[in-house]
């Protein structure tokens, strides 16, 4: 009996070990109360290589996809000296297929300029990522 | 809505890899736990997939085929439902406290989100093909065509029957098979279940981390070598003769390491030859063995011929394989730098440790010291490899040693809870 109890003292003090490791329980309210595309941005925030608008800016790319349902993958160009990944992955379309006629620009300042001016801006967020249309009849 | 999605996952790994083939080989056992029956079902479910997917079928096509040998199989089984046995009840709490565990990892996949570089860069781009229902065919335009992609096409499979439309519901599935894989090495232990469960939960604490589930393929490796542990326990550490299950259950396994990742493909010859040196199984199943997992490697040379992909391990950082710059390639320097970050990565390793503590502790206390050569064996073969790769590569080696050297270790790693469990089981430990 004793001998018992004191599995069951192991047990549940192991089950509250990783419990409070792994933060289930924060991480169990969050799912349940914000959405995905919260989530999703929080992520992405904390993660070194990426931000909202900062470095890969995960998060901006998935706020442009829900904010105007986006489906096809606009090309995306990161500014940045930085050799950074591009992430078409986010419009979960095959690789390779993108819609020429709309860009999203991360990581953007005012020295390329020269590289919207036959754009429209659908989306500014703080004059560093944009989301853009081409004006009609440019190439 | 999530939660509803993971629960409603949940009873989908539960349902579908508690479905056993019509004629079942699993007879031939009687001490087969459900464990043992899930994880055969997983091996079996899993090959079948990607066979379908190897005849050029796009996903949505493979699932009515999977959906029909699920079906089949379940008539026949309601058919013969006097026969089956269930599990005893006593039991249920411990395959209810895996599938506890099991939804805890789930609802950290749920919340953290993140892919992993790798998974960005290659392996997601496979697991779109096979959402957008391409078939392997479309493979050629997705980059690194020449790595293999079970992984992505279970991933992809799992999210398309999730009825949340996100790409982590897919790898829900890695969750399940790694907690499957560690029980079979719970399992082993022979003791009872509430130690076993014990030692669950402390082999889940020492190997979980976030980024294990953010995509890459090393876990799946890792779980395909957990399953394999347990069988090298039951063939050469007690001796037993190789099943037919054994048998089908290791081929399988082999096949699927063949296509999960590149280096699956030498864990899978390393497994034959473990056995073919240290198992007591006669000559024609070890030539046989071999045979198999030989056949399996050309199919998937010649499929990838077939369908175009790549084949060469070039475009992967090994491009110059001559003589003179193989000699240059061994110098001291990068002997000295791969050595230190071996190093490093082993203290890192929690499995490692551990096996490590056992080992030195059966070496103070016992003179009767289990024979542990096939895991000496099986860890010189994959750590020379991995060793051989690292040399030999023309990428920049520090970075490569960084980004890769942990995952291969801990993909590599079941092994040593052998240790562990041979000696709690060897010195028959009162806990």
């Amino acid at each position: 009996m004793k001998n018992n109890i004191f599995k069951i003292f192991i047990l549940v003090s192991l089950i509250l070990i990783l419990y409070k490791n792994v933060d289930f329980f924060r991480k169990g309210y969050f799912v349940l109360t914000k959405d995905y595309n919260q989530r999703f941005k929080e992520s992405y925030e904390k993660d070194q290589f990426s931000g909202f608008c900062s470095k890969e800016s995960h998060g901006y790319v998935h706020y442009i996809k829900n904010k105007y349902k986006v489906e096809e993958s606009p090309v995306i160009i990161n500014l940045e000296q930085t050799r950074r990944k591009l992430p078409y992955w986010i419009f979960y379309n095959l690789h390779g297929i993108v819609d020429k006629d709309k860009l999203i620009l991360l990581n953007y300042n005012k020295s390329y300029d020269n590289l919207i001016k036959n754009f429209t801006i659908i989306d500014n967020h703080i004059n560093k990522c944009l989301y853009l249309e081409k004006k009609n009849g440019n190439n | 809505m999530e939660i509803i999605n993971i629960f409603y996952l949940f009873f989908v790994f539960i349902i579908f890899f508690s479905i056993n083939l019509p004629f079942s080989v699993l007879r031939l056992d009687n001490n087969f736990t459900y464990i043992d029956q899930l994880t055969f079902n997983i091996i079996i479910q899993i090959n079948l997939i990607l066979f379908l997917s190897l005849l050029n079928l796009p996903l949505e096509k493979i699932l009515y085929v999977y959906f029909s040998y699920l079906t089949v199989c379940f008539i026949f089984h309601c058919k013969n439902l006097n026969k089956i046995k269930f599990t005893k009840i006593n039991h249920n709490y411990f395959y209810l406290f895996i599938l506890i565990i099991c939804f805890f990892i789930c609802l950290d996949i749920s919340y953290s989100l993140t892919l992993d570089w790798d998974a960005q860069k290659f392996w997601f781009s496979k697991v779109l093909n096979f959402y957008n229902n391409e078939t392997i065919d479309n493979l050629v335009n997705t980059p690194n065509s020449q790595y293999p992609f079970l992984g992505s096409l279970l991933w992809g499979l799992f999210w398309k029957i999730s009825f949340y439309p996100e790409e982590y519901t897919g790898r829900l599935f890695y969750a399940f098979l790694y907690c499957i894989s560690i029980a079979n090495l719970t399992e082993i232990l022979k003791l009872s279940k509430n130690i076993k469960m014990i030692f669950f939960i402390i082999l889940i604490m020492l190997s979980y981390k976030y980024i294990l589930f953010s995509g890459g393929q090393d876990l799946l490796i890792f779980c395909l070598i957990s399953i394999t542990a347990k069988i090298f326990y039951e063939i050469i550490d007690n001796k037993k003769k190789l099943s037919i299950y054994q048998f089908l259950l290791l081929l399988l396994i082999c096949n699927s390491l063949i296509w999960t990742k590149q280096e699956g493909v030498i864990y899978a010859f390393i497994i034959t030859f473990v056995l073919f040196f240290f198992s007591k199984i006669n000559l024609t199943k070890s030539i046989l063995l071999l045979g198999f997992v030989i056949f399996f490697f050309i199919i998937r040379i010649l499929v990838h011929e077939f369908y175009n992909l790549e084949i060469n391990i070039n475009s992967s950082g090994w491009n110059d394989f001559s003589f003179k710059s193989m000699v240059e390639k061994f110098s001291i320097d990068r002997i000295v730098t791969i050595i230190s970050f071996f190093i490093f990565s082993f203290l890192k390793n929690s499995f490692f440790l551990l096996g490590l503590f056992f080992l030195i502790a059966s070496l103070l206390f016992r003179k009767n010291i289990n024979n542990n050569s096939y895991i000496y064996f099986f860890y010189t073969l994959s750590y020379g490899f991995i060793f051989s790769a690292y040399i030999l590569s023309d990428m920049e080696l520090i970075w490569m040693l960084k980004t890769g050297l942990d995952r291969l270790i801990f993909s590599a790693s079941p092994l040593y809870i052998l240790i562990v469990v041979k000696y709690i089981n060897a010195h028959n430990l009162k806990i």
